[in-house]
């Protein structure tokens, strides 16, 4: 808890600054006016407090500020939620790449700062990047096939 | 109360990442055509080059170096929207998730497969810590927020998921394409099946790799179409807890049997 108190202002405004940020992307490359977007990344930022507050609370590791905010996400747009047709609705006028391009704006600097580090990955992070595709690749297809079998 | 003021006073690493952000999304996607091979640019991609051109040019210092813990955490932030985003994305479609039958669900668990590949492959050309990024899962947006919240923006583990989603972002359609053609092409596995792993990528990853599924076998267009879609979607869905409960804790594990090894025979 002590280190929610410590965090909680540099998180509340983060969260200020990210939505102004993805309010002007969206405005700017989808087309979608401040009163569009505003709702939707409320109810996204609402969703994100709780998570970080759940976090800090709920005392298990392994459960971090990620999970809670994936499971609170999907809960809240999922059928037994009671205000999942607004939730739905609002956060389908956020553009998902209006969320990631400040995202990778911030990734720029620290691109820059381990650049270093980054030169010498290379080559060799793009044919670990390909043998990463084609493992998920195969033996998620594999196992389709073999699930199949077994199923049908 | 002191970290509050310290966000807003580096305010000139804010305004660089709304005017990247802005021009990123004035130029819009752009398409490389080689041949048979296209390569997009996403916005995504503009304002990383911009802000990390702008760092470069050292003398104008707009960004430096001391500006990396605060663009981890605003970073860290931005990531937690977009996985709010992602779970209402997934949330909405659960109902269609449960008709799916259990073989597209389960086969789900076979992005861990990669892991087994990966990881050995990334210690072998002599990656360290690096590697636990790039081989826990297929890096889309979902574990890049799961490695940045686990390690630190400033981590080996993350320069190692981010090499791996800008690859993917940028070859993903075109490697997902050619591996989904080669598959089934020798038979490795059956066309229902290669839809089900191209759906195991990015939408684009999947685009790309299920219209040349199609290509071959058109008369399976729709249920192909049907199997990737739901299977992405799965994919998403269990993205995060996969990683956490799963993939991370078999990637340390074998992290901290491999490297053993692979430092021995180094050394």
């Amino acid at each position: 808890m002590v280190k929610l108190r410590e965090n909680f202002s540099t998180i509340i405004v983060a969260l200020a600054l990210s939505i102004v940020f993805s309010t002007i992307c969206n405005i700017v490359g989808y087309n979608l006016g401040i009163a569009e977007s505003l709702p939707g990344l409320l109810i996204l930022s609402a969703i994100s407090l709780v998570g970080y507050v759940l976090s800090y609370v709920v005392p298990l590791k392994k459960i971090t500020s990620v999970l809670w905010i994936s499971f609170i996400a999907i809960f809240v747009a999922s059928p037994i939620s009671p205000v999942a047709e607004q939730v739905i609705f609002h956060v389908g006028n956020v553009s998902l790449m209006a969320l990631c391009t400040p995202i990778l704006a911030y990734a720029g600097v620290l691109v820059g700062k381990d650049w270093g580090a980054f030169k010498e990955l290379g080559i060799k992070a793009v044919i670990i990047a390909v043998v990463v595709m084609a493992g998920t690749f195969l033996v998620s297809s594999m196992l389709g096939d073999f699930f199949m079998m077994v199923f049908n | 109360m002191e970290k509050k003021s310290s966000i807003l006073t580096d305010y000139k690493l804010h305004l660089t990442v709304l005017v990247a952000s802005i021009l990123a999304e004035l130029i819009g996607t752009k398409r490389i055509v080689m041949g048979d091979i296209t390569i997009a640019l996403s916005p995504l991609i503009w304002s990383m080059l911009i802000v990390f051109a702008i760092y470069m040019m050292k003398p104008l210092k707009l960004v430096t170096e001391k500006n990396a813990p605060l663009s981890n955490i605003m970073m860290g932030i931005g990531l937690s929207l977009l996985m709010g985003k992602l779970g209402v994305t997934s949330g909405s479609s659960l109902e269609q998730i449960k008709d799916a039958g259990l073989a597209l669900v389960l086969q789900n668990f076979g992005n861990l497969g990669t892991i087994l590949l990966a990881l050995p492959l990334a210690l072998m050309l002599g990656m360290r810590r690096e590697s636990v990024g790039m081989g826990h899962a297929l890096s889309r947006e979902a574990n890049v927020g799961l490695i940045q919240d686990t390690y630190g923006g400033e981590s080996a583990e993350f320069r190692g998921v981010m090499a791996v989603y800008i690859v993917g972002t940028l070859f993903g359609p075109i490697v997902m394409s050619v591996l989904a053609s080669v598959s089934i092409a020798t038979g490795i596995v059956s066309p229902l099946a290669a839809s089900m792993g191209v759906g195991a990528g990015s939408a684009s990853m999947m685009t790309a790799g299920l219209a040349s599924l199609i290509e071959a076998y058109p008369e399976l267009e729709s249920q192909m179409t049907a199997f990737a879609g739901l299977s992405n979607l799965i994919s998403s869905v269990v993205a995060i807890p996969l990683g956490v409960f799963f993939g991370l804790p078999l990637t340390e594990f074998l992290y901290g049997k491999l490297s053993k090894v692979f430092k021995r025979r180094s050394a």
